[in-house]
């Protein structure tokens, strides 16, 4: 038996978070959600002038009594948020680990796979706790495994070890692995993406896939998981850097000036996603894997917005 | 069966090693994962952006190996390049020391002889560089033109053997030898297919060349001045009458430019006049002196420095003035004493001989005492007297001009023929057309003597000059047939004094430097010495130069020294008493001074019979060289240049190893 994704302790302080998403959701099934249609919920919305066909149960006798007008009490419909969470793993993701920076503290060890599945699988036992669907999906350049809609706490543990099973390997190719019928949610809900982002076509490649999603109802959230190799790497002398994926070398010689015009260059890179999502009202959460779980969970994610207590 | 044409082509073999080097050095990468290249191919887009040679950098040491791959194909075509004036195989160099060469430089006005930069001094720079580029293989003759052609080294391979002997040229100042020179370059070349002429020269020759046969390509290097500038004394001379002279100058203006000077007149080194002169370029002014005093020697000087100083002075001898004394041993001949007469000399007759009967011991006993007065000719009519063998005599003989008109000895019918007059002194305004006599001295005609006359193939009269005395010699008795009869006779004798009477002067006259000429040493001179005395000679400070003795005796032939100027022959007696001397003008060949009228040489036809010059026709105004055969230039290979560029290529990829330049 493998390690638990997410620790024990964790658990009981993701219950108290939600998921905040800022539109009302339109599913089939009650949830905790509220919908913008009138529905079966406890939430009161208005009375109504009883009209045949009303269900008899949300007759007003107290009105009627007081007033002889027969009015039909409304409730909103509370309904489940269908929350996707995708998650990368393809073999840049397998990055970040101690073995390769060298670093041995406990929170900087995870890789940023494992630290995307722990994100997924957080986000994933808040939506179950409340009441949300939840679906999972593992690409690089296909659609590797995907979880069939789940809900309930019960639910947890599937979720789980679905997100455990992923495997890092392969070429990454966001669009391609999202542009499948298949791997698009049916309905209009919440998407989270979890990823490096290091996509061959750039922004270009990642706009082009958001807009499926977009048009598929979906609001979404990506968040960039980097390891701090990536962010400020700490590479000297002359290295021929190969590409994980690819395989193939640069013979670089490592300088100073180097680094300086890589850190611009990922600037650059973050800026222009993050002005993309902007525009589309897409959340961009990027988090380092040397921040704890916690951290990126409470502090991080809660910071961007999307979550609420 | 292979060969190498060149082992040179071995020192690339150091490139393979160096190689192999650098492949042992080259920086190791360290191969480091990454998760993506997508920032990289940025950082390094970006980089590429900022400098545009980053691409190139990219591929550096492709460029470098393409570069050393290209050098070595380029050495292996053994590439070379035709150079111009390098020296290959045998080359003769003719320097030209000639007078004119001893001008100054460039117009650079001659002040002082010693420090002025002359043409020669030209000529040896231009003949260093160019012994520079000799290369390994190269020969070279040294072949001086002077006064006669001179081999100074042959087939020389050694640079500093060569510089030594051309910085110990001179110029000289006598009659250049130009053809002959040019002859025994030819010669020295003749059947050499790798020989070549250069020629360093002022082009300023006094002699044709353009028949000379070339089989050989030919350089001239000119060093030809530019605008030079030379006045000369063209002539000078003293005409004395009594004690009063006239001296009469000719100022020939060689320059481009005209010239006004002083000329000043000194006698015995005393100034006697000054005179102003204005003479044109190319043109000649004729200035007289009236009254000059009397003096040994007068020397005439201009006023002006100019480029080419040895014919500015110019020295004239004082001819000894009144009437020439006649010694006439005759039986009697009345028309020749009155032509002597007329002739303004003052006449002596003696006898030969009253007594012809009488023993000969008692005849020599009776020789009569030679004259008081050193007579200045002496003239024997006839037979001549048997005293004149003894005691004082034949020494008076000796020194002293004479004429003799026939003697005894077997004598000849003069042969059929035509009458034939000499170009003479002493046949001028003569024309003889039948035989003056019927019989002839069978006498053979000494070495020093040219003929006057000649009936048929026999000569009957000949003049010459034996030990500097002139001799006038009749082979025939004026009383033999009617010569005095003719109206000519009294010209004839005339002319005779004048011209026998000619060598009396204070000085022996105007010579060209270096050329033979005889004097009139007396007999007890054993040693002799040629001392400047004036003029260019002394400002030079040329030192004694001893004369030529042979057998414990001066000869009478000598070389006169071979620097302008006014020189003293001084002879010394055996017991080193001086004897009496003499002074001679030596002056520089008068060709030399026409300076700036140079024409570019032109050389005959080479072995095909065609003109030298490339185009065949003779290279013009200013060009330096007439004519230049491709095979005067030599080849330069390049094949160690690109040895060299292939190594520094190699070297700089070293560097390119080094700084991690190849991304």
């Amino acid at each position: 038996m493998t390690e638990p994704l997410l620790p024990p302790s964790l658990l009981p302080r993701l219950e108290r978070l939600s998921i905040a998403s800022k539109r009302r959701v339109r599913g089939t099934m009650q949830g905790k959600r509220r919908s913008s249609r009138f529905g079966s919920s406890l939430e009161f919305a208005d009375y109504r002038e009883y009209s045949p066909g009303d269900d008899i149960r949300r007759f007003d006798w107290g009105v009627y009594s007081r007033t002889g007008r027969p009015f039909v009490r409304q409730y909103w419909d509370e309904q489940e948020l269908q929350v996707s969470l995708y998650v990368d793993n393809s073999a840049s993701m397998d990055f970040g680990d101690n073995k390769a920076s060298g670093k041995n503290d406990e929170q900087s060890g995870m890789n940023k796979l494992e630290y995307a599945k722990c994100l997924a699988a957080s986000i994933g036992y808040m939506a179950l706790a409340s009441y949300d669907r939840v679906q999972g999906t593992v690409f690089s350049s296909e659609v590797e495994s995907q979880l069939p809609p789940v809900r309930g706490k019960a639910s947890a543990a599937r979720l789980f070890s679905f997100l455990q099973a992923a495997q890092p390997g392969g070429l990454g190719n966001l669009a391609r692995a999202l542009r499948q019928p298949k791997a698009l949610p049916k309905q209009p809900g919440m998407t989270w993406i979890f990823s490096d982002f290091w996509l061959d076509g750039g922004v270009a490649e990642l706009t082009e896939t958001l807009s499926f999603l977009l048009a598929a109802g979906q609001e979404i959230v990506l968040v960039q998981v980097l390891s701090p190799e990536e962010t400020s790497p700490s590479l000297s002398g002359d290295l021929r850097l190969v590409d994980s994926e690819l395989g193939t070398g640069k013979e670089i010689a490592m300088t100073g000036k180097m680094l300086d015009v890589y850190r611009q260059a990922l600037q650059a890179y973050q800026a222009e996603i993050a002005r993309f999502c902007s525009e589309r009202a897409i959340y961009y959460i990027q988090i380092n894997t040397d921040t704890s779980l916690e951290t990126g969970i409470f502090e991080t994610l809660r910071g961007a917005g999307v979550l609420g207590s | 069966m292979m060969g190498f044409s060149s082992w040179t082509g071995l020192w690339f073999a150091l490139a393979i090693p160096l190689i192999v080097l650098m492949y042992l050095f080259k920086r190791k990468y360290v191969d480091t994962l990454i998760p993506s290249h997508l920032l990289w191919n940025r950082v390094l887009r970006n980089i590429e952006a900022n400098r545009p040679w980053q691409k190139l950098q990219n591929r550096l040491l492709l460029w470098l190996q393409l570069l050393v791959a290209a050098l070595l194909v380029f050495a292996l075509m053994m590439p070379f390049v035709w150079v111009k004036g390098g020296l290959e195989g045998h080359t003769v160099i003719i320097v030209d020391v000639s007078a004119s060469m001893g001008a100054a430089w460039n117009g650079e006005t001659e002040k002082d002889t010693h420090s002025t930069r002359a043409v020669i001094d030209e000529l040896k720079q231009q003949v260093g560089k160019y012994i520079e580029s000799m290369g390994a293989n190269s020969e070279v003759t040294l072949l001086k033109l002077g006064m006669e052609p001179e081999i100074l080294l042959t087939r020389e391979k050694n640079q500093l053997a060569i510089r030594a002997q051309v910085d110990q040229l001179t110029v000289e100042y006598g009659k250049a030898a130009y053809r002959e020179t040019m002859s025994l370059a030819v010669a020295l070349t003749k059947g050499d297919p790798d020989a070549r002429l250069i020629i360093f020269t002022d082009e300023q020759w006094s002699e044709m060349t353009n028949d000379i046969p070339l089989e050989v390509p030919v350089e001239v290097v000119s060093l030809r001045t530019g605008a030079a500038n030379n006045a000369a004394v063209d002539q000078f001379g003293v005409k004395s009458d009594g004690e009063i002279g006239t001296g009469v100058a000719v100022i020939r203006n060689h320059g481009v430019s005209p010239v006004e000077t002083d000329l000043e007149l000194f006698g015995d080194g005393k100034r006697l006049a000054v005179e102003s002169v204005k003479v044109k370029n190319g043109e000649a002014v004729t200035v007289t002196f009236e009254e000059l005093p009397a003096a040994d020697f007068y020397k005439l000087k201009l006023g002006l420095s100019d480029d080419y100083m040895p014919d500015n002075e110019a020295f004239a001898f004082r001819k000894r003035g009144g009437a020439p004394s006649v010694l006439l041993i005759s039986q009697g001949n009345l028309f020749l004493e009155k032509a002597l007469q007329l002739s303004g000399a003052r006449v002596t007759r003696m006898e030969p001989s009253t007594s012809t009967a009488s023993a000969s011991n008692e005849e020599a006993a009776q020789a009569p005492a030679i004259p008081k007065d050193k007579p200045d000719l002496i003239i024997i009519d006839g037979k001549p007297p048997a005293y004149i063998e003894k005691g004082e005599w034949p020494r008076l003989v000796k020194e002293t001009p004479s004429w003799t008109l026939g003697g005894d000895g077997e004598t000849i019918q003069p042969p059929n023929g035509r009458t034939t007059i000499f170009q003479h002194p002493v046949t001028r305004y003569i024309s003889l057309n039948d035989p003056p006599t019927g019989t002839l001295l069978a006498r053979e005609i000494p070495v020093w003597g040219k003929p006057l006359i000649a009936i048929g193939a026999k000569t009957a009269a000949f003049a010459g000059t034996e030990g500097g005395v002139n001799r006038l010699v009749f082979l025939f008795s004026l009383s033999d047939g009617d010569l005095p009869l003719r109206p000519e006779f009294p010209v004839m004798v005339n002319n005779a004094v004048q011209w026998l009477q000619a060598g009396r002067t204070t000085g022996l006259g105007r010579v060209i430097a270096g050329s033979p000429l005889e004097i009139p040493v007396t007999a007890e001179a054993v040693e002799g010495a040629w001392i400047a005395v004036d003029g260019y000679a002394m400002k030079a400070g040329a030192a004694p130069i001893p004369a030529i003795t042979k057998d414990q005796s001066l000869p009478a032939e000598q070389t006169v020294p071979e620097i302008p100027g006014l020189w003293r022959f001084e002879p010394k007696g055996a017991d080193g008493s001086p004897l009496p001397g003499y002074n001679l003008e030596v002056i520089a060949h008068p060709s030399e001074s026409a300076l700036g009228q140079a024409k570019p040489l032109v050389f005959g036809g080479d072995g095909n019979g065609n003109s030298m010059g490339s185009d065949g026709t003779p290279a013009n105004g200013g060009s330096s060289e007439i004519s230049i055969s491709e095979e005067s230039k030599s080849k330069r290979s390049l094949t160690s240049l690109a040895v060299l560029l292939a190594l520094i290529v190699i070297i700089t990829e070293w560097g390119v190893y080094q700084r991690g330049r190849s991304i």
